[in-house]
């Protein structure tokens, strides 16, 4: 190829290059009207300020719509009968001159249609006229509504508060919401910025997709649906969380709670109903759950304590660990161990590493690859026992007191039995059989490349206070 | 064959790109178009208008020189 078609090649190339990163730059940063740019949807440059104020009489019961686009919106409750609407406008001109000029066009605008007041500006029709679409100008809403107004608030690119309403309804683009102190339900739906919901008479409902949401107080039931950002509840009725990306941490609820995460940590403390937990990267903690626990991690460890109703829990790459577990446990780990205290109605455990349970009572089945098994009853033991273990020992403490009939083998390996009152009624290498208490329910107990011990009690067993 | 001879793709090519380029610039100073959008849109034409260039020449010119040899 000649070197002239090389360089042809290479300035034709170079050419398509530099206009597809122009446009590239000039699609992603607008650089908007003139004398200001706009950067993350706000306006930088020299602006100056000018206030209106409207007031608009309301017969009782009437509803708030607000709408606007660029600029704050500030919600709260003032005296009956009126609507106060105080809007700041922010003109990003040169001079104050020319900005006064093109400020005595934006106007508020509030018009009662049946019983709903609609509130904004007239920033549509400036942005219709080229002056309009050459200046950049924020309006910023302060509205003061009769007590127990329901609200609703459309803004794009400002921070939006609403306080002291019957219901509020809120979407919002960029910037923070808050909403505190509704006696009703609420609602939000916010793209980018943090989300605060408190004091919440009725449901909650909000969705998030960038920003971290916080929920306090709410008397209904709350569904949060988060996609990058971390979220904590307190003291909330029945909930439900999706979170996508980021931490959930919730305390207390009163009724069921729901976590559907994908990548991070979930932690919940002191809930009343039921817990069901589904995560794919991150670690579970449930801490005083009322009911039923259910806990469902791909990769992470599950931690559970003082759970009233009985625990299912499922993970890998990780442990388990419980404590004082009211209802039967379910606990299945692939390359993991289990640490249990104080179990109080028996558990059934499949996992692949040391498996630990001091202080059960029920009937216990445990099967183990890859890992030992230690076994310590809260009392005198008589339920059923089957534990299984291969590539580790198995070990039995047997309280004063017990009452079951023994199966123990070991292949290859020894079983011994050092148990006061523990009659062995058949003896051979590697497999002992015996009865104590006159005999009764079976335990069962195998090793597989491992050992069997069964031994008196020496210490006291982890209880449930 | 001399004619051949002078005849060169990359001019062609060079001078239809300078020639669009020229009157886009000229249009979008009259305010007719967005010259960065339609430059985004049209560059990749030269790369056509090139490969057909060349094509016409392989195609055209082949049996020339076989019936010169």
């Amino acid at each position: 190829m000649k070197a002239s078609k090389i360089g042809l090649l290479i300035l034709v190339l170079g050419f398509g290059g530099v206009v597809e990163t122009a446009w590239s730059v000039r699609q992603n940063i607008g650089f908007g009207p003139q004398g200001c740019r706009v950067l993350a949807g706000r306006f930088y440059g020299a602006s100056y300020t000018f206030d209106a104020q409207q007031t608009v009489p309301v017969p009782a019961g009437t509803t708030i719509e607000v709408d606007n686009a660029f600029g704050g919106v500030n919600v709260r409750a003032g005296e009956p009968g009126q609507v106060k609407i105080s809007l700041r406008k922010v003109v990003f001109r040169p001079t104050e001159e020319q900005a006064r000029a093109f400020a005595s066009g934006v106007q508020i605008k509030a018009a009662l249609e049946g019983m709903v007041l609609r509130v904004g500006t007239n920033r549509d029709e400036l942005e219709n006229r080229a002056e309009g679409r050459e200046v950049g100008f924020e309006t910023h809403l302060e509205v003061t509504v009769p007590p127990a107004t329901a609200v609703t608030v459309r803004n794009e690119h400002g921070r939006v508060d609403v306080a002291d309403a019957a219901a509020a309804d809120v979407t919002n683009s960029f910037d923070a919401v808050r909403v505190e102190r509704v006696s009703g339900p609420a609602r939000i739906q916010s793209r980018h910025g943090d989300v605060a919901a408190s004091t919440v008479g009725g449901e909650l409902s909000l969705v998030a997709r960038h920003g971290r949401v916080q929920v306090e107080d709410v008397q209904g039931r709350v569904t949060v649906d988060s996609e990058h950002g971390d979220v904590s509840a307190a003291r909330t009725g029945g909930l439900v969380v999706r979170a996508t990306h980021g931490e959930v941490g919730v305390e207390s609820v009163r009724g069921d709670l729901e976590v559907r995460g994908q990548h991070g940590p979930v932690r919940a403390r002191d809930v009343s109903g039921a817990a069901s937990v589904e995560s794919s990267f991150g670690d579970a903690q449930l801490e005083k759950v009322g009911g039923d626990a259910r806990v469902t991690v791909a990769h992470g460890g599950i931690d559970a304590s003082d759970v009233v109703g009985g625990v299912t829990a499922e993970t890998s790459y990780a442990d388990v660990t419980l404590a004082r577990i009211g209802g039967p446990v379910q606990v299945k780990v692939s390359h993991g161990a289990v640490k249990a205290r104080a179990l109080e109605k028996g558990a059934q455990v499949t996992a692949s590493g040391d498996v630990e349970i001091d202080g059960f009572r029920g009937d216990v089945r445990v099967e183990v690859d890859r890992g030992g098994v230690a076994l310590v009853p809260a009392g005198a033991l008589t339920d059923r026992v089957w534990a299984s273990a291969t590539h580790g020992a198995v070990r039995l403490e047997v309280p004063a007191g017990s009452r079951f009939a023994l199966d123990a083998t070991a292949e290859p390996g020894e079983v011994e039995v050092d148990v006061p009152g523990l009659v062995l009624t058949s003896t051979s290498s590697g497999v002992a059989k015996g009865e104590i208490g006159g005999g009764g329910n079976p335990v069962h107990l195998q090793a597989r490349h491992g050992d069997v011990r069964v031994q008196a009690a020496t210490t006291g067993a982890a209880k449930n206070p | 064959m001399a004619m051949a001879a002078s005849f060169s793709v990359e001019r062609v090519v060079l001078g239809f790109a300078l020639l669009a380029l020229g009157v886009l610039w000229m249009l979008a100073n009259a305010g007719r178009l967005d010259l960065l959008s339609t430059l985004r849109t049209w560059w990749p034409s030269l790369l056509v208008l090139w490969g057909a260039l060349e094509l016409a020449v392989a195609l055209l010119w082949r049996p020339a020189r076989r019936g010169g040899s």
